[in-house]
């Protein structure tokens, strides 16, 4: 069992390295992405800096200068996630013909034992094509979705591909919607 | 704005730190300079998010810590996941009011800093808890026969 679970954090991690290294090939790389998120995480720390020092009681011209700041910002958010799209859809696909791959060879298989009984809506991914009630056994998709969340996460802040977090908060998370800006 | 001004703000993270609060940089890269500076009481911190990257780095660490020692102990349940979440908070905590001294107002307040990575850090807890669990802990029956 506890060879199962080493090779599951394995590889979690060879799949974010991998990842990580075919969104660096097809846009990380690239200039336009470059100059993109450079103007995003400017424009975004601008944005943020600006909003301190304006207090409330500033003049219209004042906050409709920020308003159309605001606006320029979310237009650039949009154009870098639509760069990122691309490939998004491209590794989405081939993670889920690896994770395909990987559920058949494991499935059944109990592959961790959880120190904890999982709350009802988790069980079933915890317990997922396993046999037997007992809701401690963990399966391949638990512990891969887990080993997933936490490697992908530090392995893109490791190489600093994370976007930053004024970029993020002023996108609200970095796949807003586009509809955002239809709505003002 | 220039593009040349963007990417000149992109490579700000691997040359020499200038004091003015607006750079342009992505994530802190974990280099050495970053690691003594975290270690270093009451650093200085040219902008929030070396300070916040310090916090996450921090509670990563913490997290496969703990998440080593309940599965040791074997703890079990939900008394795991408290102990995680108080111990990696008030650890953060101290980091940052304590050691760091920093003015959690430029945060967005404590709670903001406290928050800093929760998730990654619950799952970074989770893995190292299950994965020394299952190994010292998990019943002989329990393996399956294939």
């Amino acid at each position: 069992m506890i060879g199962d679970t080493i090779l599951i954090i394995f590889i979690s991690v060879a799949t974010a390295l991998l990842g990580e290294g075919l969104t660096w090939l097809l846009v990380y790389r690239t200039e336009k992405y470059q100059r993109l998120k450079g103007e995003v995480e400017k424009q975004s720390k601008r944005l943020e800096r600006q909003k301190e020092t304006v207090s409330e009681a500033a003049d219209k011209v004042q906050k409709r200068k920020l308003e159309r700041q605001e606006e320029k910002l979310k237009i650039n958010n949009r154009d870098l996630s639509m760069v990122k799209m691309k490939s998004m859809f491209a590794s989405s696909f081939t993670f889920m013909a690896l994770l395909g791959m990987f559920n058949s060879i494991f499935e059944g298989r109990i592959v961790a034992k959880l120190p904890f009984e999982p709350i009802p809506w988790i069980r079933g991914l915890s317990h997922r094509n396993l046999s037997g009630d007992d809701f401690t056994d963990c399966s391949f998709i638990f512990l891969y979705v887990l080993c997933t969340m936490s490697i992908r996460q530090n392995v893109q802040k490791l190489f600093g591909l994370a976007p930053s977090r004024a970029a993020s908060k002023a996108s609200g998370g970095f796949f807003a919607t586009p509809g955002q800006l239809t709505q003002r | 704005m220039s593009s040349s001004s963007a990417t000149s703000g992109m490579n700000s993270s691997t040359s020499p730190r200038s004091p003015t609060r607006l750079t342009a940089t992505s994530s802190e890269h974990v280099s050495m300079a970053f690691i003594k500076r975290c270690l270093t009481p009451k650093a200085t911190w040219t902008h929030k998010e070396e300070f916040l990257d310090a916090v996450y780095w921090l509670r990563q660490v913490v997290s496969i810590i703990i998440g080593i020692i309940v599965g040791i102990l074997s703890v079990k349940g939900f008394l795991g996941i408290i102990t995680f979440g108080i111990i990696s908070s008030l650890i953060v905590f101290i980091y940052a009011t304590n050691f760091q001294n920093v003015d959690p107002e430029e945060y967005g307040g404590i709670v903001e800093i406290i928050k800093e990575g929760f998730m990654t850090a619950f799952a970074t807890f989770l893995v190292s808890w299950i994965v020394l669990y299952s190994a010292f802990h998990a019943p002989e029956s329990s393996l399956p026969t294939i």
